[in-house]
């Protein structure tokens, strides 16, 4: 690489969203879709930048608040790499869904905002960037949901916010301690994730750290008992931002766990592996017995994200390869699959004016193409071999039962219920008796570019996961090693 | 007192003169004029030929002075340029307002330069004199005269007790300096449960001043009765120099049976404040409750290891102040012959109506509220740290409590902001002096949450 010419590509799709969200402002919510075109084919170039055999792909690191030690640090691995992926996808996805329904350049802008702050999540390697970034993330949308979402908007808006920041400021007081420990430590007093992960945390101490950290990232998540904010946020908000809180900020909870919590306190790690493996385990049967009750399709899709969300965190607690591996690759699975699924819940709503179960049926007969695809995610989301949940539930299952085989056993009637709820789904909304209007219009060629790339991807990452579980080899070998160094594993 | 203290003084020469000759100038000057004078003042300050060898009495001339007195005399100048409009609209004489805005801008400087306890009594009345009046501006207003009463009788309560509790220190250990003092009545003073009653009642008489729970039952109507400039520079300046002046001249948590009391005010002023202000649905009671609540994290830099304090406290001070003068002036550019949007209600569909200003209002919440990447974000992110570093865990954690529970009352008025537009006709179009203070209070703002180092480095330069 030139050392002269090299663009600070990392900090350039970082930054690039804002500048976006200005321009949106400033001039015309066209701006949106330049910048997320120009991000994706930043995001697209930079894997033929690095070998992808040594640790980072690329890392960016800037001076910034020296007087606390706090750099703007940014590193990509295979890991980050897919979550940026995953990110730009569906915020193109959101981007598209919303264009014809709202018209307020503000919309865009504050999508963008968001989107920024997911990217420096997935890429910050500073504590208090990420805590910045982690924020930014969650404002934008609360406000989207605040101010365009359906009737119950406000309350919706206050108890996702409430939740979360609950859960960000135990972090901020977790990286607090963290930093002032590894200061008093070492002397150096520095936010860099690579110089506080050497902190030797007293172990009563770690604990609570750890509890801290896990809470700020479970709710986000969410698994079972801190999903309190879910149902209404996923309901009363506009289907881009459903399909991004379901997308890609769950997602960042998953990943500032793996990222941050595991080895932050790898020692800490073994302690709570089981009460991590009960609640993916509860949030899985939790999760598919509430999708099965559901008569609002958006809430039966929420809550059948909730399921799949918990096999993630089950694979997390197994803690071996496979198992982590199954877990990352589903981060991306699940995201695309259930991205897909809101979609076409918004377009089934606003074809037939209803989300209700009893409302709709013999979709296929009138508007076959729509139908189709929506027989195909449900299909992907129940785990059919060939689609892409399937691989990554596989692995999971593999890697629980190599560890605890009565883990597998759960996560098996999960399965079941997965297939219960998506097949009642398909039953009640495509086949059928035809109810409602006598005609209903087919998915215009716009609506089929939304989904066609989406649909490759479910294919694809079905089919042929290879050279993405090769791009998580390393990640995941990396934080293994340095758990099993650090006594995290047995 | 010799020629050679002059360069020392003259900051604070230049800023009485200037009160009194504003008197003397056209109507249409006099506002302008005090805007000037606070920039000159500022000049005097930095500028590198008047150098001060010898040190004036009573107040210092260091660093932290120097970059006080800069503080308040921008707000002052700040508080000039928004009155403008008020004063048009409400036909107040200019003249009377921008001497008293000036000569409160004094008392401030006085206060947080303070070395002596003379100086700081003296800088302490001469501020409070001004508000006095300040406050009750508005004569036609009823609510005015009556914010003007209630600031002025628990004035009179707050300066008793302030007297009253310098004469306990000067029994105690024969001395006015301000540190040494402190540093007396820790070690070797012969009396020394008499000068911790006084150092008591200094601070409960401070705690007044500075709207600490439970000594804060005046802030609410002042500030929803004063007019919205006074109550931004009441908000900003004046409590901010009563903290300056604890912050540099009394490290009162150097004395152990101080410390609970301190802890105490800061954690009821943040429990009171917050629950006080949830209810509200007047934009400047609002306000004053959140002060309430700040005032209330700003203990905590007291309590805090007194080079860390110093930073995080003041750089604090500069974020809440650019936040605070924001908030008013945007009040009051919204004012018209009729009043002030006060009221939730009034904002409604503000961003169709004028979407800067909602704009503007809404980072100025969110940046009090705390959210990254503001400066208020930075502000508590700092604050917080060096109380943790103290050991003050407990008292962290209700501030990260409280500043959770506030998100809730700050995007209240946000949201009616945002909501689809109710009232047609836009607001009056913002003027130059105020388009002015904005940019500066968003420049800081946004400045101070994403790139902080040149605030930091600024702070560092205040520690002795």
């Amino acid at each position: 690489m030139n050392g002269l010419l090299q663009i600070p590509a990392l900090s350039v799709l970082l930054l690039l969203p804002l500048v976006g969200a200005l321009g949106c402002l400033a001039w015309d919510r066209r701006a949106a879709i330049f910048t997320i075109l120009l991000e994706v084919g930043i995001a697209l170039t930079l894997p033929s930048e690095g070998g992808a055999v040594s640790s980072w792909i690329r890392y960016e690191d800037w001076q910034w608040i020296e007087r606390f030690g706090a750099r703007f640090s940014l590193g990509l691995d295979g890991f980050s790499l897919l979550m940026v992926w995953l990110t730009l996808v569906l915020m193109a996805v959101a981007i598209g869904i919303s264009w014809f329904r709202y018209q307020q350049a503000g919309f865009y802008s504050l999508l963008l905002i968001s989107c920024s702050g997911v990217l420096g999540v997935f890429l910050a390697q500073d504590l208090l960037l990420f805590y910045l970034c982690w924020e930014i993330m969650l404002l934008p949308l609360v406000l989207c949901i605040a101010l365009w979402g359906g009737t119950k908007r406000i309350q919706a808006a206050f108890k996702l916010l409430l939740f979360t920041l609950a859960g960000s400021l135990l972090m901020l007081l977790a990286f607090l301690i963290l930093f002032l420990l590894h200061g008093r430590q070492t002397g150096d007093y520095s936010f860099a994730l690579q110089a506080v992960m050497s902190t030797a945390v007293p172990p009563d101490l770690a604990g609570w750290l750890f509890a801290c950290l896990g809470l700020a990232f479970l709710v986000k998540v969410p698994v079972v008992p801190l999903h309190g904010w879910l149902p209404d946020a996923y309901e009363e908000a506009p289907t881009a931002v459903t399909l991004l809180l379901s997308g890609v900020l769950a997602k960042a909870g998953v990943f500032g766990l793996v990222r941050l919590a595991l080895p932050l306190f790898p020692a800490t790690w073994p302690d709570y592996t089981s009460l991590m493996a009960v609640l993916g385990l509860v949030s899985i049967v939790y999760g598919g017995w509430m999708a099965y009750t559901q008569t609002d399709l958006k809430r039966l899709v929420a809550y059948a994200s909730v399921a799949h969300l918990g096999f993630i965190v089950l694979g997390l607690a197994a803690g071996n390869a496979m198992a982590m591996q199954g877990s990352l690759l589903q981060l991306f699975n699940h995201g695309i699959t259930t991205a897909a699924l809101f979609v076409l819940v918004a377009f089934v709503e606003r074809r037939t004016g209803s989300r209700k179960l009893g409302d709709l049926g013999g979709l296929w007969a009138r508007a076959p193409q729509l139908g189709a695809l929506i027989l195909f995610f449900s299909l992907a989301a129940l785990g059919l071999p060939g689609l892409n949940i399937f691989t990554g539930e596989i692995l999971i299952l593999l890697g629980a039962f190599a560890s605890r085989p009565w883990w597998a056993v759960v996560g098996m009637v999960g399965v079941l219920l997965a297939a219960c709820y998506m097949l009642r789904l398909v039953q009640e909304v495509v086949w059928g008796e035809p109810r409602g209007s006598e005609t209903i219009a087919d998915l215009h060629r716009g609506e089929v570019a939304l989904l066609a790339p989406m649909a490759g991807l479910v294919l694809w990452f079905g089919l042929y996961p290879l050279p993405f579980l090769h791009l998580l080899h390393n990640p995941v070998e990396n934080m293994l090693v340095h758990l099993v160094m650090k006594g995290g594993l047995p | 007192m010799t020629w050679d203290m002059l360069p020392a003084l003259l900051p604070l020469l230049a800023l009485f003169v200037g009160s009194v000759t504003v008197l003397f100038l056209p109507a249409r000057r006099a506002l302008p004029f005090g805007a000037w004078c606070g920039l000159l003042v500022i000049g005097l300050i930095w500028w590198p030929g008047i150098s001060s060898e010898v040190p004036a009495p009573l107040v210092s001339s260091g660093g932290f002075a120097k970059v006080c007195t800069t503080l308040w005399a921008l707000i002052g100048a700040a508080t000039c340029l928004l009155a403008n409009r008020c004063c048009l609209n409400r036909r107040l004489e200019r003249r009377e307002f921008a001497a008293l805005i000036l000569f409160a801008v004094f008392g401030m400087a006085i206060l947080s330069a303070s070395t002596s306890l003379v100086s700081l009594f003296l800088g302490l009345e001469a501020m409070t004199l001004a508000f006095y009046v300040l406050i009750a501006f508005n004569r036609e207003n009823p609510t005015g005269a009556e914010a003007g009463l209630k600031y002025l009788l628990p004035g009179f309560l707050a300066s008793a007790l302030l007297s009253f509790g310098i004469a306990l220190v000067y029994a105690a250990t024969g001395s006015f300096d301000l540190p040494e003092a402190v540093f007396l009545s820790a070690a070797v003073a012969p009396m020394s449960s008499v000068a911790l009653l006084g150092w008591a009642l200094i601070l409960s008489a401070v705690a007044f001043k500075a709207s600490l729970a439970p000594f804060h039952l005046w802030t609410p109507d002042v500030y929803q009765g004063a007019p919205s400039p006074v109550a931004g520079l009441l908000a900003s300046g004046s409590k901010g120099a009563v903290i300056a002046a604890l912050l540099g001249g009394m490290p009162l948590a150097l004395l152990v049976p101080m410390r609970p009391l301190l802890a105490g005010l800061a954690a009821l002023s943040m429990i009171i404040g917050t629950f006080a202000a949830l209810p509200q649905t007047n934009v400047k009671r609002m306000l004053a409750y959140s002060s309430v609540v700040h005032m209330g994290y700003l203990v905590l830099a007291l309590l805090a290891d007194q080079q860390a304090g110093i930073q995080a406290g003041m750089f604090y001070v500069i974020t809440y102040a650019a936040a605070t003068v924001a908030a008013f002036g945007l009040l009051a550019s919204m004012s018209d012959s009729g009043g002030e949007p006060e009221n939730y209600a009034a904002l409604d569909g503000l961003a169709h109506r004028s979407p800067w200003r909602a704009g503007l209002f809404t980072c100025v919440l969110l940046s009090l509220a705390g959210f990254p990447p503001l400066a208020g974000f930075m502000g508590k992110f700092v604050l917080f740290g060096a109380a943790l570093e103290s050991g003050y865990l407990w008292l962290v954690i209700l501030a990260l409590l409280s500043s959770l529970v506030s998100c809730y009352y700050y995007l209240r008025p946000i949201i009616r902001m945002f909501n689809v537009a109710s009232k047609e006709g836009g607001g009056a179009p913002v003027n130059g002096g105020e388009r002015l203070v904005f940019a500066l209070c968003a420049a800081v703002i946004l400045i101070a949450g994403t790139y902080p180092a040149p605030f930091f480095r600024l702070v560092a330069n205040m520690v002795p």
